[in-house]
Formats: structure tokens, C-alpha cells, sequence
């Protein structure tokens, strides 16, 4: 494996298997006590307000659970966390099984269309009316 | 050169010097233009909105910087980690940049 493929595929996925982690680990704090564990916002920490992503495990827990609807509601990025954990880990194995390159190509593709000027102002705008959208209500 | 040293790492700073000198007027224009990421700037912007990925996304690394938002700041540890990592990866992105400029 290349340089930076090698390390694209092992960061992305060291933060799925944390990312999976962290969602087991809710799972079970949840069917034996009933709530979620403690919140890992350093933002929520300071002041108090939720941040953009807030919410996000609850959302994806909902979604388990096939509440999409419940999940949307919740918190949307529940549902873009859920398919990129989903689809990313598994493309990268797939890859590395097969010694091929697709998904690191999707990815530089993929860099590249995010970087473009309307993309990026479309994306923080709807970030920003999400994060609003938490605070109204009080996540 | 004395000038732009701190977008640098220090290892890198006598190669650029070396491929500074070699140039003809013409990419000694277009290498003055380019407009590096200065690494201090990012470290504050990682220490205030680490968080939010926007350090990474400065950088270039909108992949990673999605990661990042979506998981709050990989849990809080990332954006820790950042602090430390990313005035390295500043640097090395800005001699990336410099090297693909000169390659034209």
C-alpha cells in the first residue's frame, strides 16, 4: 500500500472501529440503564449550547432501531454518520481484499467536488441551519 | 525565503532554498503569489473550532474534516490530538503546495 493511500484507509478506519465502539458501548448503557452515557461535546462542556453534531449517537441509535422518521428529527447527520459508517468501512476492506484503489479514488473525487466554492457554502449553511435547528431544540 | 520559513518544517527549509535559487523570473512571481497556510493561524483555529473539523478543512483535508465534525471532534480526542498534529500537517500541506507549483 502507498504512503497516503495507506494512511487514508487506516485513519478512516481507526475511526470507524472508535466510532463502532462508541455506538456498541451506548447500545449496551442503554438496555441495561435505560439512558445514554455521558456526552462527549467539549462545546456543550463551555457553553452549554449544543453543537452541530449533537445529538448525532442518539440518531443513529433511533435508526438501529428503524426509526428513520424518530432519527431525522433527532438529528439528520445521524443518518449521513450511519451510511458513511455503513459504506466507508467496507469499501476500504473490499479494497484492500481485491488490491485495488476505488474508493481512494472516490475519495480524491470526492475532496475535490466539496472544494468547489457553491458546494462549500451550501454545505455551512446547512450545517449552520442544523445547529440552529439543535438549539431551538435544547439538545 | 526568510519571509516564508515559518510555513515550512525546518528540515525542508535548505531543499525550498535550493530549488528557490534555480528559478527564473517568471515562477519566482508565481511561487512569491502563492498564499501558504500559516500554521499559527491554524492551531488557533483548532484550538476554538476543533471541534467542528474547521481546522481540518482549512488544511484541505475536507474528508477528514467531515469526519471530524460528525463525531464532534473524534469524541473530544481528536480535536486534542490536533493541537499537536496540526501545525505539522499545516506545513507539510503548504511544501505540497510549493512543490506542485514548482512542478508546472
Amino acid at each position: 500500500m502507498s504512503g497516503r493511500k495507506g494512511k487514508l484507509y487506516t485513519t478512516l478506519l481507526a475511526i470507524s472501529a472508535i466510532s463502532g465502539v462508541w455506538l456498541l458501548f451506548q447500545q449496551i448503557q442503554q438496555s441495561t440503564r435505560g439512558s445514554l452515557a455521558f456526552g462527549v461535546c467539549f462545546f456543550k462542556q463551555v457553553t452549554g449550547q449544543p453543537c452541530p453534531a449533537c445529538g448525532t449517537t442518539r440518531a443513529v441509535m433511533s435508526l438501529s432501531s428503524g426509526n428513520i422518521l424518530e432519527s431525522l428529527c433527532i438529528n439528520p447527520l445521524g443518518l449521513v454518520a450511519m451510511l458513511l459508517l455503513s459504506i466507508v468501512p467496507l469499501w476500504i476492506v473490499a479494497d484492500l481484499i481485491c488490491k485495488s484503489d476505488s474508493f481512494y479514488r472516490f475519495y480524491r473525487q470526492a475532496e475535490n467536488l466539496l472544494k468547489r466554492r457553491y458546494i462549500v457554502i451550501s454545505l455551512i449553511i446547512i450545517i449552520l441551519a442544523n445547529w440552529i435547528w439543535n438549539i431551538t431544540k435544547q439538545l | 525565503m526568510a519571509m516564508n520559513g515559518k510555513f515550512f518544517e525546518a528540515h525542508q527549509a535548505p531543499a525550498i532554498r535550493e530549488q528557490l535559487l534555480g528559478l527564473d523570473e517568471s515562477k519566482a512571481a508565481v511561487v512569491q503569489a502563492i498564499s501558504f497556510k500559516d500554521p499559527t493561524m491554524i492551531l488557533i483555529v483548532s484550538l476554538l473550532a476543533g471541534s467542528f473539523g474547521i481546522d481540518r478543512f482549512m488544511v484541505g483535508d475536507v474528508g477528514l474534516g467531515v469526519a471530524k465534525l460528525l463525531t464532534c471532534g473524534g469524541f473530544g480526542v481528536w480535536a486534542i490530538v490536533d493541537l499537536f498534529l496540526i501545525m505539522g500537517v499545516t506545513r507539510q500541506k503548504n511544501y505540497e503546495l510549493l512543490q506542485q507549483t514548482l512542478a508546472y
